[in-house]
């Protein structure tokens, strides 16, 4: 028998009443209406130590339309692994967002238009009669952060820097500059010019120059420090709109307006803060409840949910991607090593199912749609796996069974564990069930992923695609000459890779753009990396952001921010 | 060899093999930091395989395991927990700010757990079978029941949509701004307190009903001896012990839950540098936190071991 009453009892009334304290402390911090540093208080007032508020202290420009200050919040999955985007490290787009508004590069490509090269550093630029020598004019008085100037030498520094990075610095997607310049030293200054010499005729080089990753830093602020300061996002010394503010590691990434920006009137923005947040639900509520303007990445079902729900408050962007969803079959594998297993499994996917259920996309074929390289849609619509999908499926059949399997066969799908990649997997699965083969979807954690495609250890891959330059030679030597490193399927074609060459030297785009059409269709012809989708890209902005572009067709595209504005309220 | 000099030999012991376990299990792993760092960019590395190889070589990652293990143990003997193989950052300095984040996150769910669970736990004896007691243990054991991830979402996505107030948007040190710094951590240090909260509640509760009717209170009752001070002598006090057990095992489990409750709430404690150096297989860092939780279990259960010859004088021979 338990007494009733003894002294525990008061103390136990006492520590219940302790705790519902604290915790009224807690909720009370939670509630107030003062300006707490990072504490969004809906709906006006954001104080950040480097940042005013979104409403308060903004002023309209009356030569123009925009307005001057505000913060613009974006909120991302993991911190900047490293501002240094010569280096491997830097690959992701956690690293480029954040850190290329800090940046400059000798020329960019317009975030509308993914194939129009811009002036950035240089203002004009010219290719001699040789066709390799190209000289570029800078501009000048363009100032870095730390209030040096810049000068040609920092580009001819930066450049060399990217194709042949110093010991201890991984080269990353920058080098892919090196591939036209076989010696650093053919990049020079030349009277006050920025001069590259490349090896032969280089239709690519220009857009390969303007990649996010091949950034201009100083050479008297990196060569000094080891690592690199570029390395730590608060120490980057950058030409771009913005320099690097307050930062809290694993937390929040703070930018502050770049005064002595070489564009006269820009930023526009005060400050720019990136928010980490692991998890998609938090980074999602985080936006519906406007304590940040955007995010990079969402589902279709979450796009339709925001447009559903935030109608004329939320603008989904749906860029077209330079990239999609493929099903890619090892070529090394039976029964995938013939090709009429492999022609039935591209024409067993509807492409019409997979805008259902994987959101709307585009129809291409080896080159993302849209550029002026990309088969046009009146060719492709003549290739396997367009056109009628009931008679598409009876010839699946009839190839099956002409390659002795009448009654379908078993098989895996390797894919990587993540909502985009299980989506795409399991939709190709229950496609597949339609002409009797059955495929088990296997899920794989993203690094033992990378090892087994690497490997070629997998009969099939549901993989998602997303390309860093939309270019033909940043792709086709990649995913599909022999030696590519993202051929994951084993296609090898001696022919493939001489048109690869040879479209490459070609200076003239229309003659380019025919000779690649022929060799996209060539290639499809293969049937190995089936690209059933180009997908859509869904950005989620808050629609008083104004000319917040998503960024082009490619999630690695340099975000500049310069232009962009905040309008009151939202 | 006295007592807590033998526990602390077994103490340094079992760090090592701690130690040497991670790092096997981790060079088993599929990938490496290079791999990862390609996996990480969507699976669009566009790295050829010479330069794969060439970063393979500037991390040391081509020298076998022993060699990876022998220097990285030398390192730490050093005080030099090396260099991050994803950011090319001395792992100290990495985790340096982090482990204060953690430390007042656990601080903060140890002090929520205990006066949850114990004032829980004595309100439940005392009113044993009635609704308040049903309800108390109902509150337990739903709270046991549900994943801890899942009440930190559910927590900020009801307060977010509710109340437009975000429990999750970044974090200030304490030093900084103390009153930002306790709005970002208790939200997180509550969600992590309930688990443990749940335990002792469910200990205490039991644990005193049984001193209550064991015989030696039962005897102090018969002398006469008031029901406070029989309590106070010979009920709370063996009820305490089983008690600081649960204490010092959950608060070594606290630092396990913080892996989950910092992802969720985007604090940058230890738990989210655990995740990120697993998912990079960046092993410095990841040595570098097993020795840091492995320190904090072997003290935590060295503490219990102290507190126990404290409260149970029958222990004091043998220390």
């Amino acid at each position: 028998m338990v007494p009733l009453i003894f002294p525990s009892a008061r103390l136990a009334i006492w520590l219940l009443l302790a705790l519902v304290f604290v915790a009224g402390i807690g909720v009370s911090g939670c509630t107030s209406e003062t300006d707490v540093p990072g504490i969004t208080v809906v709906p006006s007032v954001t104080t950040t130590p480097v940042s005013t508020s979104t409403t308060v202290g903004q002023v309209h420009n009356p030569a123009d339309s925009h307005i001057r200050g505000g913060t613009l919040r974006i909120a991302q999955a993991s911190d900047p692994a490293s501002c240094d985007l010569h280096s491997a490290s830097a690959l992701s787009y956690q690293s480029v967002h954040p850190c290329s508004p800090m940046l400059s590069q000798v020329i960019t490509v317009s975030t509308s238009d993914h194939s129009a090269i811009k002036p950035d550093l240089a203002v004009t630029w010219s290719v001699g009669s040789d066709g390799v020598t190209w000289t570029f004019d800078m501009r000048e008085g363009v100032t870095w952060h730390d209030g040096t100037s810049f000068t040609v030498d920092d580009a001819v520094f930066s450049l060399r820097r990217a194709i042949d990075p110093p010991a201890g610095i991984a080269p990353g997607r920058a080098s892919a500059i090196g591939k036209y310049i076989s010696d650093p030293f053919q990049v020079t200054e030349q009277n006050g010019r920025l001069v590259v010499r490349t090896d032969s005729p280089a239709a690519s080089f220009l857009p390969n120059l303007a990649s996010t990753y091949v950034s201009i830093y100083p050479r008297h602020a990196t060569d000094a420090l080891n690592p690199p300061s570029m390395t730590l996002f608060e120490s980057v010394v950058g030409t771009g709109p913005f320099r690097s503010g307050e930062v809290i590691r694993g937390s929040r990434y703070g930018l502050a307006r770049n005064d002595v920006y070489y564009m006269p009137d820009e930023p526009y923005l005060d400050a720019v803060e990136f928010y980490v947040m692991p998890e998609p639900a938090v980074r999602l509520a985080a936006l519906k409840s406007h304590q940040v303007d955007t995010i990079a990445i969402i589902t279709d079902a979450e796009a339709q949910s925001l447009e559903n729900d935030f109608t004329g408050r939320i603008t989904v962007f749906r860029t077209p991607s330079a990239g999609g969803n493929t099903v890619q079959m090892n070529l090394h594998k039976a029964p995938f090593d013939d090709l009429r297993v492999r022609r039935a499994v591209n024409l067993a996917i509807s492409r019409p199912d997979a805008d259902l259920a994987l959101g709307q996309g585009y129809q291409g074929v080896i080159l993302p749609p849209g550029s002026q390289f990309a088969l046009p849609l009146d060719l492709v619509s003549q290739l396997p796996g367009y056109g009628d999908v009931t008679a598409n499926r009876a010839e699946a059949r009839r190839l099956l069974t002409e390659a002795g399997f009448p009654n379908g066969f078993s098989t895996t799908i390797h894919t990587r564990a993540n909502p985009f990649f299980q989506t795409l997997s399991e939709f190709v699965a229950g496609q597949l069930a339609q002409v009797g083969i059955e495929v088990k979807v296997i899920p794989v954690e993203a690094v033992a992923y990378q090892e087994l495609i690497s490997s070629g250890d997998f009969e099939m891959l549901g993989h998602s695609h997303s390309f860093a330059l939309d270019d033909p030679d940043a792709i086709l030597p990649s995913h599909y000459s022999c030696s590519g490193v993202e051929n994951y399927p084993g296609l090898c074609d001696p022919q493939i890779d001489e048109l690869i060459r040879l479209q490459s030297l070609e200076m003239n785009p229309d003659r380019r753009a025919e000779m690649l059409w022929g060799l996209e269709q060539l290639i499809w012809e293969q049937d190995a990396k089936v690209w059933f989708q180009w997908s859509n890209r869904r950005t989620p902005v808050w629609s008083n952001v104004v000319g917040m572009e998503p960024g082009g067709s490619s999630l690695y595209q340099a975000r500049n921010l310069s232009r962009v504005y905040i309008e009151p309220g939202g | 060899m006295t007592y807590f000099a033998r526990r602390l030999v077994l103490g340094l012991a079992t760090l090592w093999l701690v130690t040497l376990v991670s790092f096997v299990l981790l060079q088993v792993a599929p990938g490496d930091a290079v791999s990862a760092a390609v996996a990480g960019s969507l699976g669009e590395g566009g790295l050829t395989a010479a330069q794969i190889d060439q970063q393979r070589r500037e991390l040391g990652l081509d020298r076998s395991w022993p060699v990876q293990y022998a220097s990285w143990l030398g390192g730490m003997l050093r005080l030099d927990g090396g260099t991050s193989l994803a950011t090319g950052r001395p792992v100290f300095d990495h985790l340096g700010p982090r482990v204060a984040v953690t430390v007042e996150l656990a601080l903060f769910a140890v002090l929520f757990s205990i006066a949850f669970g114990i004032s829980g736990g004595l309100a439940g004896a005392r009113m044993a079978g009635t609704a308040i007691d049903t309800g108390l243990r109902s509150i337990a054991f739903l709270t046991l029941s549900v994943p801890t991830f899942w009440i930190a979402l559910l927590l900020i996505v009801a307060v977010a949509s509710w109340t437009g107030h975000f429990l999750a948007l970044g974090f200030e040190p304490l030093g900084v701004a103390p009153r930002a710094n306790l709005v970002s951590v208790l939200p997180a240090a509550l969600v992590l307190a309930l688990r443990p909260g749940a335990i002792l509640m469910r200990m205490t509760r039991a644990s005193t009903i049984g001193a209550t009717q064991s015989n030696h209170f039962v005897f102090a009752r018969s002398k006469g001896v008031a029901l406070d001070v029989a309590f106070r002598r010979h009920g709370f006090r063996t009820a305490l012990l089983p008690v600081v057990t649960v204490i010092g095992a959950e608060t070594v489990f606290l630092l396990g839950g913080a892996v989950v409750v910092e992802q969720v709430f985007g604090l940058p404690g230890l738990g989210r540098s655990l995740v990120s150096a697993v998912l990079a297989r960046d092993f410095p860092v990841v040595q570098a936190l097993t020795v840091i939780f492995a320190v904090s279990a072997v003290g935590m259960n060295l503490l219990v071991d102290i507190m126990y010859t404290l409260l149970d004088p029958r222990l004091r021979g043998g220390a």
